[in-house]
């Protein structure tokens, strides 16, 4: 089982809403089994970095770099770029 | 009509749990969504309400009764317990006329597109909700429906008007060219832009912290079982409970506040399928046209300015919520002040100095707002989610996200001397605010297009 972060204020609005497309576009592959996503508060990012496998951010700008692969959690929101995005995280979770 | 008003009430009687899952189950369909996956996300968004009801009524129950032997103890009447914005907007969607404001927000932000009053396509559908409390509030102080919802659509005309006015300022922040924010609390630079420009006079531009680095030491205050612990502590040390029973408070209200938003979430889970439906709908009329896609505000979280105002003013709000004669809300599901800390980000480019003043100056507004408005919050909390308060006590949000204008609208509608007042200087303001903003914001222009902008 893969872990995948998204990270917002509150983890209740945006992050999960990229975890909600995520998790579409992951059921659309059939992989829905393997990865576990997370939406979650901004400030509970260092609680979750062991456990996690890919950070998705919507925030990258002026943000702390973290120590696992980290990829553009906006372009799950405007939709622009989302497939290449999303092709990049599989590959780094080595599902393709 | 007279059928459909009996239909309609019908489902209504069932109660705002059922009602709301019905509803987007119907909606769903109706935007073509498969009919298995519309009626989940009926039943989740169902969920979502009655699990928001409960998590309240569990922090009433807990928090509520300490918050009752603090105001004993202590003799301050702090008899407002705040939800924070989770609980307060979830419990919006339980108003009966709540999924009307969809179909506007979209009709608002389809025509001023299309009559190029904006060029901002809003795609954060979870403030939605936001525009949902606006009409609540103001039918409940006027009992005009309508009339709710056109302040809503106002305030709906506004946040877009806003976001076209800060978009290079958005892309400076972030990076990220072609976003814009139609989030209502930037509505506050109306009222915070003349307090900005005097800071800006007053406060040496070098005068700054590293936040990053001071953060990464505090930042475990954020947490929300950390801060639930500490402040659950703190309410049952002073209520003068024993050493059991006030850690035992300690971990009720770190469970309260890492409950919400796990709660919360369920909300966006359910609404973001019709959401995504909604903007493709629109986005499929404008395919040829240049717009600006209209986010939520965290695209700028990733700042530790943000975060190390709101926890070093944590123990300012305390205090304040003390002594502040009238004041009777006890600050806890928001007491990280997003709604005013993040407005002063934006105004002030990020400048740690300027924010804290700001946030410093604007709190007291800020409870005041929030104890005028705490009946109509116990009120809804009780029809929506059936959460009963004792006798005596309230329920309130600090914060309000536009905790200002709220009040501006309510007082207005009624036409009390101090709305017809304030909402005229809002006018006043409102064109200083613009036309500044406006200006700043091609100023940015220029220095972004005049250096290489990261794509």
């Amino acid at each position: 089982m893969k872990t995948i972060i998204v990270a917002c204020g509150g983890g209740i609005a945006t992050s999960q809403t990229v975890a909600v497309k995520l998790t579409t576009l992951l059921d659309d592959r059939g992989l829905l089994s393997e990865v576990n996503i997370e939406a979650i508060n901004i400030n509970s990012i260092p609680t979750y970095l062991t456990s996690a496998d890919v950070y998705v951010s919507i925030a990258q700008h002026g943000e702390e770099v973290y120590d696992i692969p980290t990829f553009n959690g906006v372009s799950f929101l405007t939709g622009i770029g989302a497939s290449e995005e999303f092709e990049k995280i599989l590959t780094a979770l080595h599902l393709n | 009509m007279d059928l459909l008003k009996t239909i309609f009430q019908g489902l209504i009687d069932l109660g705002p749990s059922v009602f709301l899952a019905i509803i987007l189950s119907v909606i769903g369909i109706a935007f073509r969504m498969k009919p298995t996956r519309a009626i989940s996300a009926g039943l989740t968004l169902g969920v979502a309400l009655a699990g928001i009801s409960l998590v309240v009524d569990y922090m009433v129950t807990n928090v509520g009764a300490a918050a009752e032997a603090f105001v004993d103890n202590t003799g301050v009447s702090l008899t407002a317990l705040d939800m924070g914005w989770p609980p307060a907007l979830g419990l919006a969607w339980g108003w009966q006329f709540a999924f009307l404001m969809f179909p506007i927000q979209i009709v608002v932000n389809l025509v001023m597109l299309t009559f190029r009053w904006t060029s901002c396509l809003n795609v954060d559908m979870w403030n939605v909700g936001n525009k949902v409390l606006t009409a609540f509030l103001v039918y409940y102080v006027s009992g005009i429906v309508w009339l709710g919802f056109a302040v809503a659509t106002l305030q709906a005309i506004f946040e877009l008007k806003n976001a076209d006015a800060t978009r290079y300022r958005l892309q400076k922040l972030t990076g990220i060219p072609g976003v814009s924010m139609p989030h209502p609390m930037f509505l506050s630079g109306i009222w915070l832009y003349p307090l900005v420009k005097l800071l800006d006079k007053i406060i040496p531009a070098t005068w700054n912290v590293d936040a990053q680095k001071l953060r990464s030491k505090i930042g475990i205050f954020a947490e929300n079982h950390v801060m639930g612990f500490i402040i659950g502590c703190l309410i049952g040390a002073v209520g003068g409970y024993g050493l059991s029973a006030t850690l035992t408070l300690g971990i009720q209200a770190a469970t309260a506040l890492t409950l919400f938003p796990l709660v919360a979430k369920l909300f966006t889970t359910a609404l973001t399928p019709v959401s995504e439906a909604a903007t493709n709908f629109t986005k499929k009329r404008f395919h040829d046209r240049e717009f600006t896609i209209g986010l939520d505000w965290p695209v700028m979280a990733g700042r530790s300015e943000h975060w190390l105002v709101m926890i070093l003013t944590i123990p300012v709000l305390m205090l304040y919520a003390m002594i502040l004669p009238g004041n009777t809300v006890l600050p806890f599901g928001g007491l990280m002040n997003i709604c005013l800390v993040v407005p002063l980000f934006y105004l002030t480019m990020g400048n740690f100095v300027k924010m804290l003043i700001g946030t410093i100056v604007g709190i007291p507004m800020q409870l005041y707002v929030a104890t005028y408005f705490a009946p109509y919050f116990t009120s809804l909390a009780k029809s929506s989610g059936d959460v009963s308060t004792p006798e005596g006590q309230m329920l309130a949000w600090f914060g309000m996200d536009i905790s200002e204008l709220r009040y501006i609208a309510a007082e207005a509608v009624q036409l009390t001397p101090v709305g017809i007042v304030l909402a005229l200087a809002t006018i006043g303001l409102g064109f200083y605010y613009f036309r500044g903003i406006a200006r700043d914001d091609q100023r940015i222009r220029g220095e972004l297009e005049g250096s290489h902008v990261p794509a």
